[in-house]
C-alpha cells in the first residue's frame, strides 16, 4: 500500500515536471514568439516611417542619394520576410492578424513598385530641374528677347517647385510658354543649351503629372495605417494569448497543486500507515507482554498449586505420621519390654496394632514416594543390575503371600541380561508387580516371570499371572493413580497408586511399562529397560526373608550425656523418654515450647538438643538460630525431630544449621545412631576420652568395641545396616568378604600395568569399604583409583601395604559386626 | 527551431541596418507593451530616425567652396566605398574556391569566374557571355566587384539578393546548366570540400551553405581606395584638371542623377532612352531588351534597366546591357545623347572619361601587385 503510494507520488512528480517542460514548449515559447512578432511589427512600423522619411527627403531634395531609400526599403523588406517566417511558425495566430499582415505585404510590394518608378521618375525630374536651373543663367544671358527670358524664368520657376506642379490653372500657361520657347529654340538652332533646356522643360512638363501621381500613390500607400491597424489588432490578439497563457498557468498550477496535494496525501498516508503499523506492533507487543505476564502468573499459580499439593501431602504425611509414631512406637515398646512381658494374647493384639500401623505407614510412604517423583526429587542411582538378582530378592518377599493364596511362583528364567536401573527402585517395581500378580490371582493360580533381550538396547522383564485378567477398556487406566479398577470393594488391600509409582519409576529410569491382558486367562505386566552390557556386581540372591526388626543394638543404653528434648506433643515426649531411657546413662530434659527450651539449654547446657520443628509459638528453626546466637549454647548440637519427611523439609532444616534430622515416626535405630554419633562427636570435639559405660549389653558392647578403632564410621555401618532392607545383610556380608579378595587382586594386578583393572578394583574396594565406614581404606582406595586413572603406579604398592595394614585392624571388627548381625537375624527368625 | 531560423533570417537580411539597433535587449521592455506600447513606439521611432539620419560623405568632405560647384557641395549623392566587410576568412576562402569551381557547371568547364574574371574587372570583356551551351546569353555580364552593394541583381533586377541571383546562372541552360542537387553531389564527392564544409558549416553541404559561402566571398570584392574615393574623402588636389572638369560635367550634365550613391549606380532602375529612342535607333529589339518589363509585366517598365555601377567602369567594357559599346568614350556619348538629350563635344567626353577612370579601385585580384589604379 505504502509502496504503491510512493510510486504514484514519484509518477506525479514526473508528471509535474513533464507538464512543466511541455508547458514551456507549448505556451512559454509561443508567448515569446508572439512578443517577437509584436517587436517585428513595431520594427516594421519604424522602418515604414524611415522609408517615408527617405522618400520625403528625395521629394524635397534634401537627399538625392537613392542608397538611403534603398536601405530603408531593404530593411522593410527583410522585416516583412522575417514577419512572414514568424507568422508561419505561429499557426495559432488568428486569421484577422494573418490577413492584415498579408495585406501589409501586398501594400508594401505595391509601394516598392511605386518606389522604383518614383526613383526613376525622380532621377529624370531632378536631373531636368537641375539642368534647367544650372544652364538657365548662361542661356538667358545670350537671349535678347525679354518675353522669352521671362517665359524661361517663369517655366523654370514653375517646374522647380514640385509643390506647385499640380496647380492646374498654371499648367496650361506653362505648356503654351514651353511651346513658345520651343519655337524660339528651333529658330535658334545653334543654341544647343537652349534646345536642351526646352527639351528638359518639355520632359518635366510631360512627366510632371506622372511623378506627382506616383508620389501621391507612394505616400498614400496605406502601409502605415495598415501597420497601425495591425498593431491595434495584434494587441487584442496578444492580450487574448496572454489570457490563454494565464488560464493555462492557472490550470497548470491547479494540476501541480493537486498533484502536490496528492503527493502530500500519499506521504501522509505512508506515515500514517507506518504509525498505525507501529501502533499495531506496539499493541501486539503489549498483548504479548500481558499474555506472558498472565502465563507467568498462571505458572506461578500452577507452581504454587503444585506447592500446595506438596504441602498438603507433607502435612498429610505429618499428620498421619504423628499418630502412627505413637501407635508403632508404643507397640514396639510393649513388645520389647522384657521386664513385663506381654501375655500371648496381648502379643498378638500388639502385633496387629504394629502391623496395622506399619501398613498405614507404608501407604503414607507410597504417597510420599509419589509426591517425591512428581516433585522430581527422586534420586536414582542407575547402575548395572541383574534382573534375576532382583527377582530373587522379591520372590522371597512375596513367597509368604503366595503360599497363603496357594499361588505357585514360576521358576526364575535364567538370563544373563543386565539392565541399567536403580537396584532398589527396580526391586520396588518388581515387588509391586509380583505382589499384584499374587494378590489378584485366583486361588491355586500361578505367576511366571520372563526376562529377555528385545534388542541390543532393550531388555524386557515380564510378570504373568493367571488371574481374571483386565478388560481391555480398563487397560488404559491401569497406571492412573488411585484407580483400582473396581477392586475398591474387594478384600484385597491396596492403595491404588502402586502401578502409578511403578510407571513413574520405570520412566524415570528411561524405560517403559505396560500390560497385556486377556479376561479369564490372565495378565502380563512387562517393563522394558535400557540394556546394560557391563557386568553387574555379583550379588548373590538373598535367600532369607526377615521381617523388619528393631536392631538389638538399641535395646539398652550405651551412651552418656544430657539431652534436651523440645517437644509439644506429650505422646512423643513419652516415647522419647522410653527410648532414651533404654539407651543408658542419658539424662533427658524436656521442654514444652521453644522458648522454654532455649532457657533450659542455657541453664542445663545439654550435650545434645532434640528440637521439634513444628512448635507452637516459636518454631524449632527459629529457636535454633536463637541458640546459635547465644555464646553459651551455640556449640550444642541440635537435631531436628519432625514429622515433616519430605526431602525438601529435611534439606531446608539442614541448611538452617541443624546437625541432624530425624523423622517421625521415629525410626528408633536411626534416632539412636544419630544421637550416639553426635554425642560421640561432642566428646571427640571436646578432646575428651571416650567415656565407656560399663554396660554389658551386647549391642552396647559392639558399639563400644567399634568406637575406639576410629577407623570405622560406626554410624555409617549402623545406618547402612538399618536403612537397607533386611535382605541386604547378605550384600553386606558379601561386600565384607570381597574386601580381602579385592586387596589380593589389586596386589596382583598392580604389577601388570593394567591401569584399567587397577582403577576398577580400587573403585570396587572403595565402594565396599565405604559400606562399612572404613574411612582409611576408603581414602587409600580413592588415592589408588586416582593414581590408576593417571596411569601412575609408583605409589600404589605403598598404598596397598597401608591398606593391608588397615584391613588387618578393621577386619575383626567387620567380622564381629557381621556375626552380630547374623546372630540378631537368627534370633529374630527363631522368634 | 523555427524561431531560431526566423532570427537567423532576420540577422542575415537586415545586417547592418539601423533598425536592428532594436535588439533582443529590448525584448524585455517590449514585453511590457501593454503599459508603454505607444511610448515605446515613439521612443524607438525617434531613436531610430536619429540614428538613421545619414551623414553624407559629400557634406562632410567636399568643403572647398571655391573649387567645387555649389550643387556638389549641397548634396552630391555619392559616397566612398566602405571598408571591406569583416567576414569569416574560411568561408570567404571556400566561397572563392566555389566561385572558381568549374565542376559547378553541367560540363565541368564553366565557373562563376569564367564570366566574371576577377583579374579583368569582374566581367569577361565580351558583349554577352558564352556558357556551357556555347550560345551567347541575352545580356552583358556585369562586374562582380562591389556587387554586394547593388540594390538588386541582373540588369532587370529580377533578383533581390545575391543568393537569389545565383540561381540564375546555375540553372540557366546557356550558362552553367546545373542544379543545386547536382552541385551538392559534386561537392559531396570531394573530400576537400567535405572537409571545408565540415569545418565551416558542420558538414552541411546545401544550397544555403553554398550560396552563403559564395555570397560571403563576393562581399569581399570591394574595390576601395579609388582616386575618386580619395578625392571626395578630402584630397582635393588629387584630381587632374581634366578629371575635375569631368567630375564637374558628371555632376552638371546630370549623369549623377542616376549614377549615384556609393556605387555610382546600382541603386535604381532607369529607362534606356529618355530623350531619344535607343532601341529604335539600334533596332533588332529582343526580349532581353525589355528590361524591367520582363519582371513586372508592366508596360511602363519596358526598357527600364538597373542603372549599372560606374565603379571600375574603365575595366568593364563592353558596355550597356547588350554589350554593344566597346569603348568608354562611346558609351559616354551614347548615354548623354539618349539619357540626357545632350550631344557632348569631344572635350567633354574626354574629361568625363578621365573622370570615370578615377573610379577604378583596388583589389588583390584587380591589382595583384598593389599597382595604383591609373
Amino acid at each position: 500500500m505504502s509502496r504503491n503510494l510512493l510510486i504514484s507520488g514519484v509518477l506525479s512528480i514526473l508528471l509535474v515536471i513533464g507538464i512543466y517542460s511541455s508547458y514551456q514548449r507549448w505556451f512559454q515559447l509561443d508567448v515569446r514568439l508572439y512578443h517577437y512578432l509584436l517587436e517585428q511589427i513595431q520594427e516594421l512600423r519604424v522602418s515604414d516611417a524611415l522609408l517615408d522619411k527617405s522618400i520625403l527627403e528625395l521629394r524635397t531634395g534634401i537627399s538625392l542619394n537613392y542608397d538611403h531609400v534603398n536601405n530603408s526599403a531593404t530593411a522593410m523588406r527583410s522585416i516583412s520576410t522575417s514577419i512572414d517566417l514568424t507568422v508561419e511558425s505561429l499557426p495559432e495566430l488568428s486569421e484577422s492578424v494573418t490577413k492584415a499582415i498579408d495585406g501589409i505585404g501586398e501594400l508594401n510590394n505595391a509601394r516598392f513598385v511605386d518606389l522604383e518608378r518614383y526613383k526613376s521618375q525622380h532621377a529624370i525630374y531632378r536631373n531636368s530641374t537641375i539642368f534647367v536651373q544650372t544652364q538657365l543663367v548662361e542661356v538667358v544671358q545670350e537671349i535678347d528677347d525679354k518675353s522669352i527670358v521671362a517665359a524661361i524664368v517663369e517655366v523654370s520657376d514653375f517646374l522647380r517647385d514640385p509643390l506647385l506642379q499640380h496647380k492646374q490653372r498654371k499648367t496650361d500657361r506653362v505648356s503654351s510658354e514651353i511651346d513658345i520657347l520651343s519655337e524660339y529654340a528651333d529658330a535658334n538652332s545653334d543654341n544647343h543649351v537652349l534646345i536642351s533646356i526646352v527639351r528638359h522643360m518639355r520632359l518635366l512638363q510631360m512627366r510632371g503629372d506622372d511623378i506627382s501621381s506616383t508620389m501621391t500613390s507612394l505616400m498614400s500607400s496605406g502601409v502605415t495605417g495598415s501597420i497601425d491597424a495591425l498593431l491595434k489588432l495584434y494587441h487584442t490578439e496578444l492580450i487574448n494569448v496572454q489570457d490563454r497563457v494565464k488560464a493555462a498557468n492557472i490550470i497548470l498550477s491547479v494540476v501541480a497543486i493537486t498533484l502536490l496535494f496528492m503527493i502530500a496525501f500519499a506521504v501522509s498516508r505512508i506515515f500514517r500507515d507506518r504509525k498505525s503499523l507501529l501502533n499495531l506492533t506496539q499493541s501486539l507487543e503489549n498483548r504479548v507482554k500481558e499474555r506472558t505476564a498472565d502465563l507467568e502468573l498462571a505458572m506461578i499459580e500452577a507452581e504454587s498449586a503444585s506447592e500446595s499439593k506438596s504441602q498438603f501431602l507433607a502435612s498429610m504425611s505429618h499428620e498421619l505420621r504423628t499418630p502412627l509414631n505413637s501407635i508403632i512406637g508404643f507397640g514396639k515398646m510393649l513388645e520389647l519390654n522384657h521386664e513385663e512381658p506381654l501375655s500371648p494374647d496381648q502379643k498378638i493384639a500388639v502385633g496387629h496394632i504394629k502391623n496395622g500401623g506399619a501398613h498405614l505407614l507404608s501407604l503414607v510412604d507410597e504417597v510420599l514416594d509419589l509426591s517425591k517423583i512428581e516433585a522430581r526429587e527422586l534420586e536414582l542411582s542407575v547402575e548395572h543390575v541383574h534382573p534375576a538378582h532382583v527377582f530373587g530378592d522379591c520372590l522371597e518377599l512375596v513367597r509368604g503371600l503366595a503360599d497363603s493364596k496357594n499361588v505357585s511362583l514360576g521358576a526364575l528364567m535364567e538370563s544373563d541380561n543386565c539392565v541399567l536401573a536403580d537396584y532398589g527402585r527396580l526391586k520396588q517395581v518388581l515387588l509391586n508387580l509380583l505382589s499384584n500378580a499374587v494378590k489378584y490371582n485366583r486361588d491355586g493360580g500361578s505367576v511366571n516371570f520372563g526376562c529377555e533381550a528385545l534388542s541390543d538396547d532393550t531388555v524386557r522383564i515380564s510378570v504373568s499371572d493367571s488371574g481374571n485378567g483386565i478388560p481391555n477398556e480398563n487397560l488404559s487406566e491401569m497406571f492412573t493413580p488411585f484407580n483400582r479398577l473396581g477392586m475398591e470393594a474387594s478384600q484385597i488391600e491396596g492403595t491404588g497408586i502402586g502401578l502409578t509409582i511403578s510407571k513413574r519409576l520405570i520412566e524415570e529410569m528411561g524405560g517403559r511399562i505396560g500390560c497385556e491382558s486377556e479376561v479369564g486367562i490372565g495378565s502380563t505386566f512387562w517393563l522394558e529397560l535400557p540394556r546394560s552390557h557391563g557386568n553387574a556386581l555379583a550379588q548373590p540372591v538373598a535367600t532369607r526373608e526377615t521381617q523388619h526388626r528393631v536392631n538389638p543394638l538399641l535395646q539398652s543404653g550405651s551412651v552418656t550425656g544430657d539431652i534436651l528434648y523440645v517437644e509439644d506433643n506429650p505422646a512423643n515426649r513419652d516415647l522419647m523418654k522410653m527410648i532414651l531411657g533404654r539407651m543408658g546413662n542419658l539424662t533427658l530434659h524436656i521442654a514444652h515450647t521453644a522458648e522454654i527450651g532455649i532457657v533450659m539449654a542455657e541453664e542445663v547446657h545439654p550435650d545434645l538438643i532434640l528440637m521439634d520443628i513444628n512448635l507452637p509459638g516459636m518454631s524449632g528453626t527459629k529457636a535454633l538460630s536463637v541458640l546459635r546466637q547465644n555464646e553459651n549454647t551455640k556449640d550444642i548440637p541440635v537435631v531436628a525431630a519432625s514429622a515433616n519427611a519430605l526431602p525438601h523439609d529435611i534439606r531446608t532444616a539442614m541448611e538452617s544449621g541443624f546437625d541432624g534430622y530425624i523423622t517421625k515416626p521415629f525410626d528408633i535405630p536411626v534416632m539412636i545412631t544419630t544421637i550416639s554419633n553426635l554425642l560421640e562427636g561432642v566428646d571427640v570435639d571436646k578432646g575428651q576420652s571416650v567415656s565407656v559405660a560399663n554396660n554389658s549389653s551386647r549391642s552396647t558392647r559392639v558399639a563400644l568395641d567399634y568406637a575406639p578403632l576410629g577407623e570405622l564410621d560406626i554410624g555409617r555401618i549402623l545406618s547402612a545396616v538399618q536403612m537397607l532392607p533386611p535382605s541386604y545383610r547378605a550384600i553386606l556380608e558379601n561386600q565384607a568378604n570381597s574386601i580381602p579378595v579385592i586387596l589380593r587382586e589389586l596386589q596382583h594386578v598392580s604389577s601388570t600395568q593394567d591401569f584399567k583393572a587397577v582403577e576398577t578394583l580400587a573403585h570396587k574396594l572403595k565402594t565396599n569399604s565405604g559400606t562399612f565406614g572404613a574411612r582409611q581404606i576408603w581414602s587409600l582406595a580413592q588415592e589408588v583409583e586416582n593414581f590408576a586413572r593417571d596411569e601412575a603406579l609408583e605409589e600404589i604398592p605403598r598404598l596397598l601395604d597401608d591398606m593391608e595394614k588397615e584391613y588387618d585392624i578393621v577386619a575383626p571388627v567387620i567380622a564381629r559386626l557381621m556375626a552380630d548381625l547374623e546372630a540378631d537375624a537368627n534370633a529374630l527368625n527363631s522368634e | 527551431m523555427i524561431r531560431s531560423c526566423a532570427l537567423d533570417a532576420l540577422t542575415s537580411e537586415v545586417d547592418g541596418g539601423a533598425i536592428l539597433a532594436i535588439g533582443n535587449e529590448r525584448y524585455e521592455m517590449i514585453q511590457k507593451f501593454r503599459v508603454c506600447t505607444l511610448f515605446g513606439l515613439c521612443l524607438i521611432g525617434v531613436l531610430a530616425t536619429t540614428w538613421a539620419t545619414p551623414l553624407y560623405a559629400a557634406d562632410v568632405n567636399v568643403v572647398n567652396e571655391d573649387s567645387v560647384p555649389i550643387y556638389v557641395i549641397a548634396g552630391a549623392p555619392v559616397s566612398p566605398l566602405p571598408e571591406k566587410p569583416a567576414v569569416d576568412e574560411g568561408i570567404a576562402e571556400l566561397g572563392s574556391r566555389l566561385f572558381h569551381e568549374t565542376r559547378l557547371s553541367a560540363n565541368g568547364q564553366v565557373s562563376c569566374a569564367s564570366c566574371h574574371v576577377l583579374e579583368q574587372g569582374g566581367d569577361d570583356g565580351m558583349a554577352s557571355s558564352i556558357g556551357v551551351s556555347g550560345k551567347q546569353i541575352g545580356t552583358n555580364a556585369p562586374t562582380v566587384f562591389n556587387v554586394a552593394m547593388n540594390f538588386s541583381f541582373f540588369w532587370d533586377g529580377r533578383a533581390e539578393t545575391m543568393e537569389d541571383q545565383m540561381d540564375g546562372p546555375v540553372h540557366s541552360p546557356d550558362e552553367m546548366a546545373s542544379s543545386w542537387a547536382d552541385i551538392i553531389d559534386v561537392l559531396n564527392a570531394s573530400a576537400e570540400y567535405q572537409q571545408s564544409f565540415d569545418d565551416l558549416y558542420d558538414g552541411e553541404i546545401s544550397e544555403r551553405t553554398i550560396k552563403d559561402a559564395i555570397a560571403t566571398f563576393q562581399r569581399t570584392l570591394v574595390t576601395g581606395g579609388s582616386k575618386f574615393d580619395r578625392f571626395i574623402s578630402g584630397d582635393r588636389t588629387l584630381f587632374s584638371a581634366a578629371e575635375l572638369q569631368g567630375y564637374e560635367s558628371f555632376m552638371s550634365l546630370g549623369c549623377v542623377s542616376c549614377h549615384q550613391g556609393v556605387l555610382l549606380g546600382g541603386n535604381l532602375y532607369q529607362r534606356l532612352g529618355i530623350f531619344e529612342d535607343y532601341f529604335g535607333d539600334r533596332g533588332n529589339v529582343s526580349a532581353a531588351d525589355y528590361g524591367r518589363f520582363n519582371v513586372t509585366g508592366a508596360e511602363e517598365d519596358r526598357y527600364y534597366f538597373k542603372v549599372p555601377s560606374l565603379r571600375n567602369v574603365a575595366l568593364t567594357a563592353p558596355y550597356l546591357h547588350d554589350g554593344s559599346v566597346p569603348y568608354l568614350a562611346d558609351v559616354v556619348s551614347i548615354m548623354a545623347y539618349y539619357q540626357l538629350g545632350l550631344s557632348l563635344d569631344t572635350n567633354q567626353i574626354e574629361y568625363l572619361v578621365a573622370f570615370l577612370k578615377t573610379l577604378t579601385g583596388t583589389h588583390q585580384y584587380l591589382n595583384p601587385n598593389g599597382d595604383e589604379p591609373s
